[in-house]
């Protein structure tokens, strides 16, 4: 376990596509606190929070090969697949009864990432060397833009719904948050 | 910037706040390998992750990787038919060809840039925000260093169809040599065919080493059989022995549990609505945990679980969800809330949905209360 303890997050999830356990159990350690406040942050109840990481770590052990291995970015993965989780659970939650439909083909298109092919690599370690930097380019955002992202990110709020919590023209919130994610790209390249 | 509309669409996709229309339709055209900027795509989507790095972390219950453990156990048929399928299909397909192996250095890289953009250098770890295209020129600049130049160049600007038939050979052919004999060498060697006796000095070792081959072939069979064998023994073992740690493990917690003092036990009845469930809650408010045992209950459809609630106040909180493992016969309850025993009123078990209720929701399955002493004495 120290030794896995060492190894990169590629190497890592190399091994759990092999069904190593214990580097599923590594990434799991490595990740947690992480996840655990995302989820926790979106779901709100530290009891749902925690059943809703197990689950996580679940799909990553049976959708492991799911993962593009060429983009060599665990972080992306793992982050989006727990945000994705949550506000799937949330938008449950808000949706009208009867929207309980979950099988594998649900998880493997809105659960499961699809990201971009052509990912910069990134791991747990960069994205928290660079916390103050993303820090300081998220606080140079408008209010609006900052909330239209709070809401989008966590709230799980899609543009339509926005647009209707706001009463704006959905027009609107398309640019805002458009004009939201950009600066805040443009701020951390300053930076 | 990409077109607005694009940057419109790409920003909701990265942030994952498109509703599912659009996204099924998104999702689709980016199957199709339609035209949408991958590179700013993939900036963006690592941009958004970023966002979640400035929470305060908090670690969750350690207890938490047990139940990680629990779902892994329970996978464990699926994972082994995936375990199955990915040997077969690994037998299935044949080794490729080892020839022009100083082609293969040269040809695969540019390929998967070509195919995905990126480079065959791993990429500094670090974010960063370039573009796509500037690192397929970092690629191709590399590669122009690196390998023999010419080749490469000419491989990466030159179309598809001529890249493998173009490819100058590395390798020279070897060309067969023949021994010229001489005239003296050839009576030699008529000599030599000719005598008897040169045939048994010849033959005499040639049949020792056939039998030396013969006694070690055997040898070598049985070997490895007893190998085989060895290894079939080792792999039962460590079977075993996985069993008997699940076996420890499992009865390790139960053992744990029950020593505890105050335990309360709880006769759980099922409803006229299913009247043919019962279970047991074993529970400690001191230690706040507990084991739940159910009997006869139905597998839970689809997408629902069942949850167990503890009633105070006309309140009711959440004891957990779970859905009953034949391979698990007691259900482990952590994290009990910090209610007073005598403030219980009642547990029930209803159906929810696997992600688990605030409250309530579903139809109550099995129904129980504490037992209070008090109660019993009044009635004396």
């Amino acid at each position: 376990m120290a030794q896995l303890k060492e190894l990169s997050d590629i190497e890592l999830m190399k091994r759990v596509a092999k069904y190593e356990s214990d580097a599923l159990y590594a990434l799991y350690d490595r990740y947690t606190p992480l996840l655990f406040s995302l989820l926790k942050k979106i779901l709100g109840d530290p009891a749902i929070a925690e059943n809703a990481l197990v689950e996580v770590f679940t799909i990553v052990w049976r959708k492991a090969d799911r993962f593009d291995f060429r983009t060599e970015n665990v972080y992306t993965w793992l982050v989006t697949l727990t945000r994705n989780r949550a506000v799937d659970t949330v938008r449950r939650e808000r949706a009208e009864k009867g929207q309980t439909y979950y099988d594998d083909n649900y998880e493997n298109k809105y659960v499961v990432p699809h990201l971009s092919p052509n990912l910069d690599a990134l791991d747990l370690n960069t994205a928290m060397k660079i916390k103050p930097q993303v820090e300081k380019a998220l606080a140079k955002l408008t209010d609006a833009q900052k909330y239209v992202l709070h809401l989008a990110y966590y709230e799980g709020y899609t543009l339509d719904q926005i647009s209707r919590k706001l009463r704006i023209p959905l027009e609107t919130v398309r640019n805002k948050t458009m004009k939201a994610l950009y600066n805040l790209r443009d701020n951390l390249l300053s930076e | 910037m990409a077109d607005k509309v694009i940057s419109e669409m790409i920003t909701a996709y990265a942030l994952g706040c498109m509703d599912k229309e659009n996204f099924d339709q998104f999702h689709r055209h980016l199957k199709k390998g339609g035209k949408i900027p991958l590179g700013e795509l993939g900036e963006l989507q690592n941009l958004s992750v970023l966002i979640p790095s400035l929470l305060e972390l908090e670690a969750p219950n350690p207890m938490l990787k047990e139940k990680l453990t629990e779902n892994l156990l329970a996978l464990r048929d699926e994972i082994e038919r995936k375990k199955q399928a990915a040997e077969r299909k690994t037998k299935a397909e044949k080794p490729q060809p080892k020839l022009k192996l100083e082609e293969d250095k040269i040809q695969s890289p540019p390929e998967i840039a070509e195919e995905t953009g990126k480079t065959i250098e791993k990429i500094p770890k670090g974010i960063s925000f370039s573009s796509t295209d500037k690192y397929k020129e970092t690629t191709k600049e590399k590669l122009t260093q690196q390998s023999s130049a010419e080749q490469v160049k000419t491989y990466i600007d030159q179309p598809d169809d001529k890249k493998v038939t173009d490819v100058p050979p590395t390798r020279e052919t070897p060309k067969p040599q023949f021994i010229n004999l001489q005239p003296g060498d050839k009576d030699w060697f008529n000599n030599f065919i000719k005598s008897k006796t040169t045939w048994i000095l010849a033959g005499i070792p040639l049949f020792l080493f056939l039998l030396l081959l013969i006694i070690f072939g055997s040898q070598i069979g049985s070997l490895s059989d007893s190998i085989d064998k060895l290894n079939n023994n080792v792999s039962g073992l460590q079977s075993e022995v996985e069993r008997n740690k699940e076996f420890v493990s499992r009865h390790l917690a139960l053992v744990e549990f029950f020593n505890n003092t105050n335990i309360d036990v709880v006769e759980l009845s099922g409803t006229d609505l299913y009247p043919g469930t019962n279970g047991q809650l074993l529970i400690t408010f001191t230690e706040r945990e507990g084991l739940l045992k159910l009997n006869n209950m139905p597998i839970p459809k689809g997408n629902e679980a069942y949850q167990l609630w503890m009633v105070s106040d006309g309140q009711s909180y959440s004891l957990g969800v779970f859905v009953p493992n034949l391979s698990e016969k007691y259900i482990r309850i952590d994290n009990v809330p910090f209610i007073p025993r005598e403030n219980v009123e009642m547990f029930r078990i209803t159906n929810e949905p696997r992600s688990g209720s605030e409250m309530p929701t579903g139809q109550t399955y099995l129904f129980g209360s504490l037992y209070q002493p008090q109660e019993e004495s009044k009635r004396r």
